[in-house]
């Protein structure tokens, strides 16, 4: 830990008066550098967390680190040591250990920022760093680290502020770990896969010698032999399998919902009753192998529909968004750090800057800025001042603050919110999949069709009766009409996936291409989260200003400021004479001579102008007002295109946290028609909703994505949760989109649309080889080798055009 | 003939075995990533630092 900060200190600013505008590159994470730092070697750097995280990998012999990278390697955040002291607190701490022991601790992290093959080489080369290190190993797709570190030499807090300072600060958060549950049911179904395709590969060979010697084996030891054994292995095959469509069909039946899980037990059952029946008495060596095939295509079919993103959580509550714990500061005795769960009314609580609020307090400190955007969507920052009420869930933008808390967590305005009961939302959704709306058809059409051979053979000979019944049941277990959702959706949900929309599972695609309104949240949705715009169209200036003004703004922890300073790309002045900044006004500083004021039209010395466009920053050099810069929404680019498109198939409409200062703009892009609402509350987003549900205009898909939209993804028939970058909070949805896709969006739904035109041309394809199957069956001519073929074809096919397809339409909508 | 017998057993049991070695290895998370180890394999192994290198 020393050695990062003596590396820090080695560097030195370059000392001449920097004023070239030559243009660098910051050897570490390739953003643009001023030139100002660089280190002995000469390579310039933008900050000073690159420019230690540089030294330190060449310290310790890692510059193969720069080989590997793609020179976007993560920039290192300036760390606050002390906010991670609450992971000293045993009970925290195992919240995330996974073992623990006298002398070694295991623990696996979320490390977001993982992105390239030299994060792996850095992080698996972390006992370089520190020798308390035993073993770490990268698991790149989930994004995690897995770490076992000796606990002597490296505490939990010191790995983590380790790991944060080279620029991989952990996500730490208790969220509910869904994607564990998902993974041990998909380990659970490749086992059942495996012992299905064993079985059913052993009983083909077996079913071999009969099938190819005429008149079927003759040799009475080796026919018992083989059939003993067919039978043998097909009970693993029935019983362990196959077990889960007997549970499901039996689950349907109780619930009177006649799903396709009932004609394939059915077809199980007749098949193996059938198929004991024949070989005990004699008469033939039955359908097991058939049997085999379908519990192995049925499982194959299930296994390729469940598609997880290891990366993506669908399911999260509130406390996910929440940090963990808060410093507490208490009279005459020394800051503690406590979780919020044990936060109580009347505490007083530090929080800094970038933090969340916790818990809904009174402000003590003069002032402060805060960003509700993910609460409420409104994208401006209030100014709050001592003594009024701060709602959970907003962020703190400036420095440290002091609150008194005064509500628990458990009774704030944000976990009210959640707790209420349209978040309990999912259980039973009325929706019926595709497949099964066909099969409360198709169900009862073949068990009539199966008692009406019965009846019909009884009064000729009740052995072809019996085997006329169990031939129906058997031809008719919809195997390819099983397939065929399950292959066309998973086809669909991984081309989804490569283009950057992630579909929780194939229903919601059923429910997607069935899609009749769009309603889109803006701040954050609509417009970009992390740059509202900066427009500087009414400026009027030259170089040498904009290095004044840079210079000066570098001084300042003022969001508003930073963002001017990271948006002016010239370089700026070392040395700054004077530097006064006023709380909620503005700057003032004088640099190489020159007086430079920024801030509101009064502090510049302008009179207040009524005005309602947006946040303005006047900027004076001097006695020369150079004009303002106008912080303003920044639109997705393509989205217009894009909404113009969705606008012909759907309904869409807006519902906005924000004020209307946009109206005009927005009314254009959706039209005059579309409804379009603004300074919604969550709660009044939920109601609109609600409402739009009513009209019943068919199935409805909200697009959001902070907090505030949180309880109307919910509510919605879809939810889809937009994320900024991959591995960031979303709220609990049912898809999730990359941002940048989202200019994308008609052509993935059109897409999503054409899956429908594939689904019923396989569904047409399995009930033509059923039909053909059935006439076998009720003449009384189903021989095994007609079922043999006739069930892997069928499912083969289906198979093959829904891959095809889906290929052909998505090349033909130009996604990848 | 009987020997047909024999070795339809044997090569069951065979098959078993493998079976069961697949099964363990599912088990055992030897496919929990199949992505990393293909990109860890690629580095080399920076020679004269490996007096550096703590016992792990």
């Amino acid at each position: 830990m020393k050695t990062l900060i003596y590396l820090a200190l080695s560097f030195e600013m370059a000392t001449q008066q920097t004023t070239t505008s030559t243009r660098f590159k910051c050897a570490h994470c390739g953003d643009a550098a001023t030139g100002a730092l660089t280190d002995r070697q000469g390579n310039a750097f933008c900050c000073q967390g690159c420019a230690s995280v540089h030294g330190l990998l060449y310290q310790f012999n890692l510059g193969n680190f720069y080989e590997l990278s793609d020179l976007k390697a993560v920039k290192p955040r300036e760390i606050e040591q002390s906010r991670y002291d609450h992971l000293d607190d045993q009970s925290v701490e195992s919240l995330f250990l996974s073992y623990q022991d006298e002398q070694i601790y295991k623990v696996s992290l979320k490390l977001p920022q993982i992105h390239c093959a030299a994060c792996i080489y850095l992080l698996e080369n972390l006992y370089r760093f520190d020798a308390g290190v035993v073993r770490s190993e990268v698991d790149f797709l989930k994004k995690e680290a897995h770490f076992t570190v000796k606990k002597q030499k490296l505490s939990f807090k010191a790995l983590v502020i380790l790991l944060a300072q080279l620029g991989y600060e952990p996500q730490l958060h208790h969220g509910l770990d869904q994607n564990k549950t998902v993974a041990d049911e998909e380990k659970a179904l490749i086992r059942r896969l495996a012992v299905a395709g064993f079985i059913f590969g052993n009983i083909m060979l077996l079913s071999f010698p009969e099938y190819l010697s005429p008149g079927g084996v003759q040799e009475p030891l080796l026919r018992s032999v083989i059939q003993t054994l067919i039978i043998l292995l097909s009970l693993p095959l029935l019983f362990y399998s196959g077990r889960s469509y007997f549970e499901q069909a039996w689950l349907g039946l109780r619930k009177r919902d006649l799903n396709i899980n009932i004609p394939i037990a059915l077809g199980m059952l007749a098949l193996f009753g059938r198929s004991v029946f024949e070989i005990v008495s004699g008469i033939g060596h039955g359908y097991l192998d058939s049997l085999a095939a379908l519990i192995f295509f049925l499982l194959i079919g299930r296994y390729f529909q469940q598609k997880t993103y290891d990366h993506l959580s669908f399911e999260r509550d509130y406390r996910s968004f929440f940090p963990l714990g808060v410093t507490r500061s208490r009279p005459n005795q020394a800051n503690e750090e406590v979780p919020i769960s044990k936060l109580q009314a009347g505490d007083h609580i530090l929080v800094r800057n970038d933090e969340i609020i916790p818990t809904d307090s009174i402000l003590n400190s003069t002032s402060t800025l805060i960003d509700y955007s993910f609460v409420t969507g409104e994208s401006a920052l209030q100014e709050k001042f001592r003594g009024d009420v701060l709602y959970a869930g907003g962020k703190i933008a400036g420095p440290l603050v002091e609150l008194e808390v005064i509500k628990a967590v458990a009774q704030g305005y944000l976990t009210r919110l959640w707790n209420q009961e349209y978040f309990s939302k999912g259980q039973d959704d009325p929706f019926k999949t595709i497949t099964n709306r066909i099969s409360q058809y198709f169900t009862p059409a073949v068990l009539l069709l199966a008692v009406g051979g019965l009846l019909f053979w009884l009064p000729t000979s009740a052995g072809t009766a019996f085997q006329v019944f169990a031939a129906v049941l058997i031809i008719a277990c919809p195997c390819a009409l099983a397939l065929s959702a399950p292959f066309t959706y998973g086809h669909a949900m991984r081309i989804l996936g490569r283009n950057g929309l992630f579909v929780k599972n194939s229903a919601v695609v059923d429910k997607l291409s069935q899609l009749k309104q769009i309603v889109f949240d803006k701040t954050g949705t609509l417009t970009r989260r992390d740059q509202a715009g900066l427009d500087l169209s009414a400026l009027n200036w030259e170089e040498n200003d904009q290095m004044l003004v840079k210079t000066a703004c570098q001084h300042s922890t003022h969001p508003l400021s930073r963002q001017l300073a990271d948006v002016l790309s010239c370089s700026v002045y070392d040395h700054t004479d004077l530097y006064d900044e006023q709380q909620g006004k503005g700057i003032l500083a004088l640099i190489q001579g020159h007086e430079v004021v920024i801030g509101s039209a009064t502090f510049v010395g302008l009179n207040e102008i009524g005005h309602n466009q947006g946040t303005r920053v006047y900027i004076r050099i001097d006695n020369n007002i150079l004009g303002f810069v106008r912080f303003k929404n920044h639109y997705r680019k393509g989205m217009e295109n894009s909404i113009a498109t969705l606008s012909d198939t759907y309904t869409l409409a807006v519902l906005s946290g924000d004020n209307d200062q946009e109206r005009h703009y927005l009314q254009q892009v959706f039209g005059q028609q579309t409804n379009i609402r603004f300074n919604q509350s969550p709660a009044g987003k939920l109601e609109s909703i609600q409402n739009m549900k009513q009209h019943d205009l068919g199935l409805l898909m909200m697009v959001g994505d902070g907090l505030n939209d949180a309880a109307a993804l919910r509510q919605a028939d879809i939810g889809m949760a937009v994320s900024e970058k991959s591995g960031q909070f979303t709220p609990a949805s049912d898809v999730i989109i990359d941002a940048e896709q989202l200019s994308k969006l008609h052509q993935l739904l059109r897409f999503v649309r054409q899956t429908r035109i594939i689904i019923f041309s396989n569904l047409s394809l399995s009930l033509i080889y059923n039909i053909t199957g059935l006439s076998f069956a009720l003449s009384g001519l189903l021989t095994p080798v007609v079922s043999a073929i006739l069930m892997p074809v069928s499912s083969i096919t289906v198979v093959l055009n829904a891959t095809l397809m889906n290929r052909y339409f998505a090349t033909k909508n130009k996604l990848r | 003939m009987e020997i047909i017998v024999l070795l339809i057993c044997i090569s069951l049991l065979v098959a078993l075995g493998f079976l069961a070695a697949f099964i363990w290895s599912i088990r055992s998370g030897q496919y929990d990533d199949n992505y990393t180890p293909g990109i860890r394999i690629l580095f080399e192994d920076s020679t004269e630092t490996s007096d550096k290198q703590p016992k792990a």
